[in-house]
C-alpha cells in the first residue's frame, strides 16, 4: 500500500526527472571541418539527339565529336583568334595553301596509344575519302617527324585554318578503324583524346561514356562520376519530364545549335521550381532568308520593308525573352560588330511607305518553314502578322524538312526562316556556306558581299580581316540582304543535387571558350 | 422522343452555332498580342491566351467552324460516293461488283490514317499545302465505308417487290437504282454518316496535329493542340479547350447517329 507521503515522493521525483528532461540541453559546439560531398558513380544527361557513334554521312554525332575527340586548334571568338590545343604552334605557307601543325608531345588517345603526327595524317586522309567537309578541304598531309604534320589544302585560304577548329576536323586515332590506320577501313568506333571514351551505344536509346583518365590527368583534374550515361530523349517537352522525374541529372541542347533545345518558355519555371539554368548567348542568329532572285524580294526596298516591319521585341517574348533580339548580324562578341555599329531598326510606318513605294501594297508572298521547328512556326506567325500591317499578305507553308529542302533548293519560296553562324567554332564556316558565291545552303550572295566574304575567308591578318567583315556588315545592311531576328542560346539545365558551374560548362579546363557545353567538371551529389 | 438523339443534336448545334456566331461573338483569332501571352483563362479571355497572345476563345470557337466545314464537306462528297459505287455494285452484281469489291477490300486493308498520312503528303508534294488536300485525302478513304454498306442494302433491296413491280411495268435499271433503291436504302446510310462525322473530326484533327492538316495560323484543333503540347505543364489551358471541343463534338455526333440507328431500327421492326 503507497502512503501519502510515498505517492508525493514519487510525485515530486518524477516532475523533477521530467523537468530535467525538457530542460535545454547545453550543447558543445563542435567545429567540424565542410565535408567534401560525395558524388554518385553514374551522371545522366538527357539530349535530344543520336550520337551516331557507328558514324554516317557526316561521321558520328557532334557531341562525341565534342567530348570524345579534340581539335589541332580551338577557336576564341572574342579575340577572333585561333589558339593551340592539341597542335602546339603552326605555320602558314603559301598564304594558307600549307599548313604545318608542331604538335604537343606526350598526349595519349583513351586506349593509350600515342597522339602523333601519323594520327592527324591518319585523319586528313580519312577524312578527305569519307566526310564532305574533308573532300573538299584537304589535298595530303605530311608527316614531317613524329610530331610535325603538313597539310596541304586545296585553296589558299585563311578558312582552312579556321576549319580545323570545325566540329568535323576533329582527330581520331588510327585504331578508330578496321583495319588500323587505313583510310579506307571500316569505321569502328571513336576513339579520341578527349575529356571521355565510348563504353556502350544503343543506337536511337543512350551511349554510355567513361572518363578518360589521361585527358583528366592532362589537365590535372579528377572526374566526379564513373559513367557518363546519354540518354536520347527526341521530344523536348520529354526530356524536361524526364528531369523533373528524376530519370536523369541534366539536359542539354544539341551542341550544333538551333534544334532539339529546351523550350525557351520553360527555363523561366524551372529556375523557379529550383533547377539551376545555365545559358550561354552564341554566335547562331535565326533570320528571314529571302529569295532574292526574283520578284518581289528582288527589290531592295522590299528588303528593307520587312526589315523594317519586324518587331524583334515582340519576337523574343515567343521564346519567354530568355533568347535577345538581333539588332547587329550577329552578337556583339563577334569580330568587328561593335566597331561596325551597324544596327537595324523597328520602323512600321516607312515600311508601309516602302512597300507602297515599290508597288507591292496588298501583294502576297509565301513564307516557308521545316515543320520539326515549331519555335519558328510561332516566330513565322507573328511575321505574318507584323507583314500584314504594312501591306504584305503572307501565305505561311510549314513544310515537311523534305519538301522544306527541295523547295529551298528549288527557289519556290519567296521567304523563309533561316539561321547563320553557330556555335563559336562555326562563325567563319557559316559565313562560307551562307555568304559565299556558290554555296548551296546560302542566304544571301551579292557582288559586293560575296567579293567581301572571299577576302575575308582568306585573310590571315586579323586587323585586315576585322576591316573586311566590318564592311560585309555594312554591305548586308545595305542591301537588306537578310533580316536578323534573335541571337540563340545553348542551355543546360541541372537538377538541384548536381554540382555544376558555368565556367567549366563553358570553358575547357586551359580557359578556352566553348559554345558547347562540356560536362567533364560535373557531379551529382550522393 | 430518343433521349441519345436529342443530347447529341443538342451538342451539335451548340457547337455550331457558336462556330457560327464566331464572327459576333469572338475576337480576331489572328491578332497577338505579346503582352497578354498565355494568360490563364479570365473574364477578358475565357479560355485564355495562347504563346502568341491571340485569344483561345476566339481561336476554339473560329477552328469549330473550320473542324465542321470540313467534316461536313468530306463526309458529304464520300458519302456521295460511296453510295453510288456501292449501289452500282450491289444492283448490277457479276464482274461490275467483283471489281469494286476487290477495290473496297484493297482500300480496306490499308490502315485508315497512315493512308491519309501518306496521301496528304503526296498532295501536298504535289500541289502545295492547301485545306483541300485533306479534304481529298480523308474522301479517298472514306468513300469505301458508305460503298460497302449501301452495296449490302441494294443486294437486298432489288430482291425486293416494289424493285420487281417497277421491273415489270418497264422501268429501266438505273431509274430503278437512283429512283426506287437508293432513296430507300438513305435510313442506314445516314446512321453511318452521323457516325462518321465524329470518325472525320478526329481524323482532320489527327492530321492536324501531325502538322499534315490545317496549316497555321488557320485556327483547327488539332493543330492547336499539337502547338500547345509544348506548353502543356506551364499552359495546360492551349491543349484542354480544343481537346474538349474535339471530344464533344465526336460525343455529339456518336450520340446522333447511336440515337439514329435506334429509332430507325424500332421503325423498321414496327414495319
Amino acid at each position: 500500500m503507497i502512503t501519502r507521503r510515498d505517492f508525493l515522493k514519487y510525485v515530486a521525483l518524477s516532475s523533477a526527472t521530467l523537468l530535467l528532461g525538457c530542460a535545454k540541453k547545453e550543447v558543445t559546439p563542435v567545429t567540424t571541418p565542410t565535408a567534401k560531398p560525395t558524388y554518385k558513380a553514374e551522371f545522366v544527361l538527357g539530349y535530344g539527339k543520336d550520337h551516331k557513334l557507328k558514324g554516317g554521312k557526316w561521321g558520328i554525332g557532334f557531341f562525341p565529336k565534342i567530348h570524345v575527340l579534340e581539335r589541332l586548334v580551338e577557336y576564341d571568338l572574342k579575340h577572333d583568334e585561333y589558339v593551340p590545343s592539341l597542335a602546339k604552334k603552326w605555320e602558314v605557307e603559301k598564304d594558307g595553301k600549307i599548313i604545318t601543325f608542331e604538335l604537343n608531345k606526350g598526349i595519349k588517345f583513351s586506349d593509350g596509344s600515342e597522339f602523333n603526327a601519323e594520327a592527324v595524317k591518319f585523319t586528313v586522309e580519312w577524312l578527305k575519302l569519307n566526310h564532305p567537309l574533308g573532300a573538299e578541304t584537304f589535298e595530303s598531309a605530311d608527316v614531317v617527324d613524329d610530331y610535325t604534320v603538313s597539310i596541304n589544302y586545296k585553296d589558299a585560304m585563311f578558312f582552312n585554318l579556321a576549319k580545323m577548329a570545325e566540329f568535323h576536323m576533329s582527330i581520331m586515332s588510327p585504331k578508330s578503324v578496321k583495319p588500323e590506320g587505313d583510310p579506307k577501313g571500316e569505321f569502328v568506333l571513336p576513339i579520341g583524346s578527349g575529356a571521355f571514351k565510348v563504353v556502350d551505344y544503343k543506337e536511337e536509346q543512350y551511349a554510355i561514356y567513361a572518363p578518360n583518365e589521361f585527358w583528366y590527368e592532362r589537365f590535372g583534374i579528377k572526374p566526379k562520376f564513373k559513367r557518363f550515361v546519354v540518354k536520347f530523349i527526341k521530344d523536348d517537352d520529354t526530356r524536361v519530364m524526364a528531369l523533373k522525374s528524376g530519370e536523369v541529372d541534366a539536359i542539354s541542347d544539341y551542341v550544333h545549335g538551333g534544334s532539339a533545345y529546351t523550350p525557351r518558355n520553360l527555363l523561366g519555371p524551372l529556375k523557379r521550381e529550383g533547377y539551376n539554368v545555365f545559358k550561354r548567348i552564341i554566335p547562331l542568329t535565326w533570320i528571314i532568308a529571302f529569295n532574292y532572285k526574283k520578284e518581289p524580294f528582288n527589290d531592295v526596298k522590299m528588303r528593307e520593308a520587312v526589315d523594317l516591319a519586324v518587331n524583334r521585341d515582340d519576337v523574343v517574348k515567343i521564346f519567354d525573352n530568355q533568347v535577345l533580339p538581333a539588332r547587329t548580324l550577329f552578337i556583339e562578341d563577334a569580330p568587328g560588330i561593335k566597331e561596325a555599329g551597324v544596327t537595324y531598326e523597328y520602323d512600321p510606318k516607312k515600311a508601309k511607305e516602302l512597300v507602297e513605294e515599290a508597288g507591292y501594297s496588298g501583294a502576297e508572298v509565301d513564307m516557308i518553314v521545316d515543320k520539326s521547328q515549331s519555335d519558328q512556326i510561332l516566330v513565322c506567325q507573328l511575321i505574318q502578322q507584323q507583314l500584314k500591317n504594312i501591306g504584305l499578305k503572307v501565305k505561311l507553308e510549314v513544310l515537311e524538312s523534305g519538301a522544306y529542302k527541295e523547295r529551298r533548293d528549288s527557289g519556290e519560296y519567296d521567304m523563309r526562316m533561316y539561321y547563320i553562324g553557330g556555335t563559336d567554332r562555326r562563325f567563319y564556316l557559316r559565313m562560307y556556306w551562307r555568304f559565299y558565291p556558290g554555296n548551296k545552303w546560302s542566304a544571301y550572295v551579292s557582288e559586293r558581299t560575296g567579293e567581301l566574304c572571299k577576302k575575308i575567308l582568306k585573310e590571315f591578318d586579323k586587323e585586315k580581316r576585322k576591316r573586311y567583315l566590318i564592311e560585309f556588315y555594312k554591305a548586308i545592311h545595305d542591301e537588306h540582304g537578310v533580316v536578323p531576328l534573335y541571337f540563340d542560346i545553348m542551355t543546360v539545365v541541372t537538377s538541384k543535387n548536381v554540382d555544376a558551374d558555368y565556367y567549366s560548362l563553358f570553358h575547357y579546363p586551359n580557359g578556352i571558350p566553348f559554345g558547347e557545353p562540356l560536362f567533364y567538371n560535373v557531379g551529382v551529389r550522393a | 422522343m430518343n433521349r441519345l438523339c436529342v443530347t447529341g443534336l443538342g451538342i451539335i448545334l451548340l457547337i455550331a452555332i457558336l462556330g457560327l456566331l464566331a464572327p459576333l461573338i469572338a475576337k480576331n483569332p489572328y491578332k497577338t498580342d505579346l503582352k497578354d501571352r498565355l494568360e490563364p483563362p479570365s473574364l477578358k479571355h475565357p479560355f485564355g491566351t495562347d504563346q502568341l497572345g491571340r485569344d483561345l476563345f476566339s481561336r476554339v470557337l473560329w477552328g469549330a467552324r473550320t473542324s465542321l466545314f470540313v467534316a461536313l464537306t468530306i463526309s458529304l462528297i464520300s458519302m456521295s460516293l460511296g453510295c453510288i459505287i456501292g449501289a452500282v455494285s450491289g444492283y448490277f452484281g457479276g464482274i461490275v461488283d467483283d471489281v469494286i469489291g476487290r477495290i473496297i477490300d484493297v482500300f480496306l486493308a490499308i490502315p485508315e490514317l497512315v493512308f491519309n498520312i501518306a496521301l496528304v503528303g503526296i498532295f501536298c508534294a504535289a500541289y502545295g499545302v492547301s485545306t483541300w488536300n485533306v479534304i481529298l485525302a480523308v474522301v479517298i478513304t472514306n468513300w469505301v465505308s458508305y460503298a460497302r454498306i449501301t452495296r449490302g442494302i441494294v443486294l437486298s433491296l432489288k430482291e425486293r417487290e416494289f424493285v420487281l413491280c417497277a421491273k415489270a411495268i418497264g422501268a429501266g435499271e438505273w431509274y430503278i437504282l437512283l429512283r426506287h433503291v437508293i432513296p430507300n436504302s438513305i435510313g442506314p446510310i445516314v446512321v453511318l454518316a452521323t457516325l462518321n462525322m465524329g470518325n472525320v473530326i478526329m481524323t482532320i484533327a489527327s492530321l492536324g496535329f501531325l502538322g499534315l492538316g490545317i496549316q497555321p495560323p488557320t485556327p483547327e484543333w488539332g493543330q492547336m493542340i499539337n502547338a500547345g503540347k509544348d506548353y502543356i505543364t506551364t499552359a495546360p489551358w492551349l491543349t484542354f479547350f480544343p481537346g474538349l471541343f474535339i471530344a464533344l463534338s465526336v460525343l455529339g455526333f456518336n450520340l446522333l447517329g447511336e440515337g439514329l440507328r435506334d429509332v430507325l431500327e424500332r421503325k423498321s421492326f414496327i414495319e
